[in-house]
């Protein structure tokens, strides 16, 4: 039953650790927006719509992080967040219009897997119940 | 011309970032919304403050050298995270998690390195 309990709050800390991943990619667009040409006086920062909206989803995005470890592993959660670099290309080729070379697709592919591979390990409570050693 | 000091850099910037983590794990397990007991959370604040340090010398890192040779190090962190969970955190890696965290260093440079 701990088993159970544990594998519940790991799939809870990867759905959190992803919807981190959807606020901390737009924040990094909208910072690299923000900063670019940036008005350093006080009330250039209060009309700079793009940092202040980078700032506010990179606050929510730490809040979701921080849930996602109180649930789940380190090793868990990390991997998830690199989840942030695809949607980084993505809205870049889209919002920006970069290309995205064939190398960089496969970069996507790749991490992925890496992520569904680092999450896999979350069945690994169910072969430890029934006495199967885990890897 | 690689500017091996901005390398250095960054490499440390990212370790920093990495430690930083496994305080905010320490740190998170304690979390709640009620301001008086994060004031008396000491690893959520020690992560904080390292990952604010990791962010200073990665930007400074940053400003010596190119974006397109910097970017791609960052991948690092996920490599020292999973030493780090496993030496500090008593986490399980299993070959498989290894693999995992492979893959998305591969990933990660594989995006950033080959940007059209």
């Amino acid at each position: 039953m701990k088993n159970q309990m544990k594998n519940q709050n790991s799939r809870l800390a990867f759905l959190l650790a992803f919807l981190c991943t959807l606020c901390t990619a737009p924040a990094q667009f909208f910072l690299k927006l923000g900063t670019t040409n940036i008005e350093l006086s006080f009330q250039g920062i209060m009309q700079n719509t793009p940092l202040i909206l980078g700032i506010i989803f990179y606050t929510i995005g730490s809040v979701l992080m921080i849930f996602a470890l109180k649930f789940g592993d380190l090793s868990l959660v990390y991997p998830t967040i690199s989840l942030a670099f695809i949607w980084v290309a993505l809205t870049s080729s889209i919002f920006l219009k970069e290309t995205i070379s064939i190398v960089q697709w496969i970069g996507i592919i790749v991490i992925i897997l890496g992520v569904m591979i680092s999450g896999l390990s979350i069945k690994q409570g169910v072969g430890a119940k029934r006495g199967v050693k885990s890897d | 011309m690689i500017n091996w000091f901005a390398i250095l850099l960054v490499v440390i910037g990212t370790l920093i970032g990495a430690v930083g983590s496994v305080f905010m794990k320490k740190g998170a397990v304690k979390f709640n919304f009620n301001p008086l007991d994060q004031l008396r959370n000491t690893n959520l604040q020690a992560g904080m403050v390292l990952f604010f340090i990791s962010a200073i010398v990665y930007i400074y890192g940053l400003s010596l050298e190119r974006l397109s040779l910097i970017y791609p190090l960052t991948s690092l962190t996920y490599l020292w995270v999973a030493f780090l969970s496993a030496r500090f955190l008593g986490e399980k890696m299993s070959p498989r998690k290894w693999l995992g965290i492979l893959l998305i260093v591969i990933g990660i440079f594989m995006i950033t390195y080959f940007a059209g």
